[in-house]
């Protein structure tokens, strides 16, 4: 079974290989992630949010909604936690 | 959890030295991330770091004494209601969720401070909120997991 895995894992690199060349260069300003909305989070967060720091400005301001979600999914990992680690006297028959 | 390590060199160097380093550095990237990189949630995970390494390398009662666990599980709460919360107060006050503009904080056309505006007074709580947040959270997993659990429901 050895070879199939390794012809799959050939095959994978290859066609990665093989797309590698149609991405856009790094920090090309024509690149699809940089012509739609960072160019106006870099020209106006400062005026608007009033920080220095765009990546904050974004984060926190203007995706805030995506960072509250983020927030509640660390705080269900300890909620799991909880639920499933503590200790319970079942014998005791409470559930 | 069984119990701390036996070194005093150990001991003594966390206690005088990383801790008070850790926390303050934690500090310095909650306040400093609006200038800086930094923010909520690296300060909180840098904060948990130093929670950690005390209940590790330190006597587990003293330790407990600072954060014991059902304190932890208030501050997770309380971390996650000051984000929800600061997102929620603008909508009563014909603002959107989240809207820090809308906050009902006496202003000068956007301006609290000459440092600080709404939005960014805003940001900023929201962030603290987070940092408490997932410290909290990061630090309960671990005490969950290791069975520090003498005072849990």
């Amino acid at each position: 079974m050895r070879w199939l895995l390794w012809t799959f894992l050939a095959g994978v690199a290859a066609l990665l290989i093989y797309v590698e060349g149609d991405l856009p260069d790094r920090g090309d300003p024509a690149a699809p992630a940089n012509v739609h909305v960072s160019q106006e989070y870099l020209e106006r967060s400062e005026e608007e949010v009033g920080i220095p720091n765009v990546v904050s400005a974004v984060l926190a301001d203007y995706r805030s909604y995506d960072t509250l979600g983020e927030t509640v999914v660390i705080f269900t990992a300890g909620l799991a936690s909880f639920f499933i680690l503590t200790k319970r006297g079942r014998d005791e028959g409470s559930v | 959890m069984k119990g701390p390590f036996e070194s005093i060199v150990l001991q003594f160097i966390v206690r005088v030295f990383m801790l008070p380093f850790i926390l303050l550095f934690a500090l310095y990237v909650l306040v400093h991330g609006e200038l800086s990189p930094g923010g909520g949630f690296q300060a909180g995970a840098i904060m948990a770091a130093a929670l950690l390494l005390g209940r590790i390398c330190l006597d587990l009662q003293q330790t407990e004494r600072w954060f014991p666990t059902s304190t932890l599980r208030a501050l997770s709460v309380a971390g996650l209601l000051i984000f929800f919360l600061v997102g929620l107060v603008p909508v009563f006050n014909a603002g959107d969720f989240l809207d820090y503009a809308a906050l009902p904080i006496p202003n000068d056309d956007g301006q609290v401070s000459p440092h600080f505006t709404l939005r960014s007074a805003g940001l900023f709580v929201v962030e603290v909120g987070i940092a408490l947040g997932v410290m909290a959270s990061l630090t309960l997993i671990f005490d969950y997991l290791s069975e520090n659990t003498r005072d849990a429901g």
